[in-house]
């Protein structure tokens, strides 16, 4: 694991060592390899773990997120080139670095073997983010935004540390690896319940849980384009990660513990589709629609079944792909217009007719087409929900509907129609946004060809 | 009831000749059959426009455009020379690179479950009796992938 963790903790002192015209092609050179490295971690020949050393592993659940994770840095990079041009060289490397220390945080999350580790990790990054919304956010609401996105995520993780203090002092130890081998059942009581809700509840307000869910919206939208990359894409499935990984400790409450939890899931996503339907602002919209796809993670990860961990595993890294793509998407509209309203910039096909193209393909990613992997994942979350309880299917289809109809909505708002008389002007598409389109649609299209190794330990 | 539909219609007409300023009728009309009138606004000239709403969230911008001094520009830098060699970094690293070498990396990883079922066989088939030397002369299409469809979901 160091062959990834000690380059890109080096990728802090290339920053700041290269020259004026060079930060920003060695930096993205150097992801890209790093990123190339992560790739052997998707090596896993069996359903136990790779065990790199006392500190670090890798199994199939956590490989394929690294990837993501090493894969976004390059694109973040790329994103952000723009609208840092006019920032003074000691801001553009405070920003590089501050994305370069949120990378070592998240890989050094994914692949710990101790979960106090893990939550320092977790805390910790939340740390780069804070300063990267509320730093070079837009707008003056990014303040609000980054005390939301610190204060619900710091309220839902302290019962954890307590939790975690609480086990290490029952069973001695917190090691993923011996963890799984410890299969005593929590005895049903009122404590065990409430160490059941500590250590889920930072989850929860991760994916974000609907209800728990008001800090994404606001930290995503008032986040520069790396910030509200790095948060759909990976800081989401933080709390998917940690669920997986945490619930193998917390049977048997699970079963009935979850009830309140699958309920607001359900109706969640829901509600948040519908959402997107009457939203005007085009991050939002994005927003939302995470939210509610997470929604389906979560229903996936408490309903506990091999299909449901497989559909879990497929659903983050699709749609972190997916999710980080419409971002860049909405901001190389922003950056046109300076406005996130949609109907703003609407008409964009006949103007920019490739970046349509990217929206097309999107949108249909985003509405789980097939074959996407985005497919795969929300049908094996809907079949193993259908499973557990056959009424599920009403609610998830109609949350499969509304996603397709708000999907289409915001393909059709921005990209059809006549185009208004102020934006016939924009200047056309850059090299640099095309191909950072395409380095986020092609892994999700091949994904397509072999799902396997997105599919986790249950596979 | 024509009248009072009149009526209506006339209400309308004011309220749009109130905020727009436009005459809603040129010439005065008197209803024979009702007291409905329908006369020239009183207001003189258009009403003054409503100050913009700021419609955009970041106004105020300088916009460079890139293509202005470099029309070749791939969005990258002001600086022709570092736009493009980022730009073929990026290709280069990013599709020709990680992309291909990884998705054939990704391509031949062998298939696990069968390798791992192929074992399973031997060293069933090794405490059943079967001697070391028959792990030479396996079945290798024996090693089926369970049927997932029984399996629990």
């Amino acid at each position: 694991m160091l062959k990834i963790i000690i380059p890109t903790i080096m990728l802090m002192p290339l920053t700041w060592l290269s020259k004026k015209n060079m930060i920003w092609i060695n930096t993205t050179t150097y992801s890209l390899l790093i990123s190339l490295i992560s790739l052997s971690l998707l090596n896993q020949p069996s359903n136990n773990s790779l065990n790199f050393s006392l500190m670090f592993f890798s199994d199939p659940l956590s490989a394929p997120l690294l990837v993501l994770t090493t894969w976004l840095l390059p694109l973040m990079l790329m994103a952000s080139q723009h609208h840092l041009s006019k920032e003074p060289l000691i801001r553009k490397k405070l920003y590089i670095t501050m994305l370069t220390m949120l990378q070592t945080f998240l890989i050094m999350t994914f692949t710990a073997t101790e979960l106090i580790s893990f939550y320092i990790l977790f805390e910790a990054t939340l740390v780069p983010t804070l300063i990267i919304i509320t730093r070079w956010g837009n707008q003056t609401e990014r303040l609000n935004a980054g005390l939301y996105f610190l204060f619900y995520t710091l309220m839902g993780s302290l019962p954890l540390l307590v939790a975690l203090i609480s086990i290490q002092n029952l069973t001695g130890s917190l090691n993923f690896l011996l963890i799984q081998y410890w299969n005593q059942a929590l005895p049903d009581s009122w404590s065990n319940i409430f160490l059941w809700l500590a250590c889920m509840m930072a989850f929860m307000v991760k994916m974000p849980l609907y209800g728990l869910h008001l800090w994404l919206p606001k930290a995503h939208v008032e986040a520069p384009i790396a910030g509200s990359m790095v948060l759909a894409a990976i800081l989401l499935k933080l709390g998917g990660y940690g669920m997986l990984r945490i619930t193998t400790m917390l049977n048997p409450q699970t079963s009935f513990m979850a009830y309140p939890f699958l309920m607001l899931s359900l109706w969640g996503m829901i509600m948040t589709s519908s959402i997107c339907l009457r939203q005007t602002d085009l991050k939002s919209l994005i927003a939302y629609s995470s939210v509610s796809h997470m929604a389906l993670v979560i229903v996936a990860v408490l309903i506990q079944t091999p299909w449901s961990y497989m559909g879990a595993t497929a659903l983050m890294i699709a749609h972190g792909l997916t999710s980080s793509m419409l971002f860049c998407l909405a901001n190389s509209n922003y950056e046109r217009t300076h406005s996130r309203t949609m109907i703003l910039a609407r008409g964009l096909q006949t103007l920019l007719p490739l970046m349509a193209a990217w929206w097309l393909l999107a949108s249909l990613t985003n509405l789980a087409l097939p074959p996407s992997i985005n497919l795969i994942g929300e049908l094996f979350v809907v079949m193993s929900s259908f499973s557990w309880s056959n009424i599920t299917i009403i609610l998830m289809g109609a949350n499969i509907t509304i996603t397709a109809l708000y999907s289409l909505y915001m393909l059709i708002t921005t990209q059809r129609g006549k185009y208004t008389h102020h934006i016939n002007s924009i200047k056309p598409s850059f090299t640099r946004e095309n191909a950072l389109m395409a380095l986020h649609m092609t892994p999700l299209l091949l994904l397509s060809l072999n799902p396997k190794i997105i599919l986790g330990f249950t596979y | 009831m024509a009248a009072g539909l009149l009526g209506l219609c006339t209400r309308r007409l004011l309220a749009a000749a109130a905020t727009r300023g436009i005459p809603a009728a040129r010439v005065r009309w008197e209803s024979s059959s009702s007291r409905a009138v329908i006369a020239p606004s009183a207001v003189v000239g258009k009403r003054g426009p409503e100050p913009t709403t700021r419609w955009q969230e970041d106004p105020d911008t300088e916009d460079e455009n890139l293509y202005e001094k470099n029309p070749d520009s791939h969005g990258y830098d002001k600086d022709p020379a570092v736009d493009l060699w980022n730009m073929r970094v990026v290709f280069f690293f990013g599709f020709s690179i990680v992309l291909v070498l990884g998705s054939t990396f990704v391509a031949y990883l062998p298939d696990y479950r069968w390798s791992r079922n192929l074992l399973a066989l031997a060293v069933f088939a090794f405490f059943q009796g079967a001697s070391p030397r028959s792990l030479d002369h396996l079945d290798l299409n024996a090693a089926q992938i369970e049927d997932r469809s029984k399996r629990a979901v």
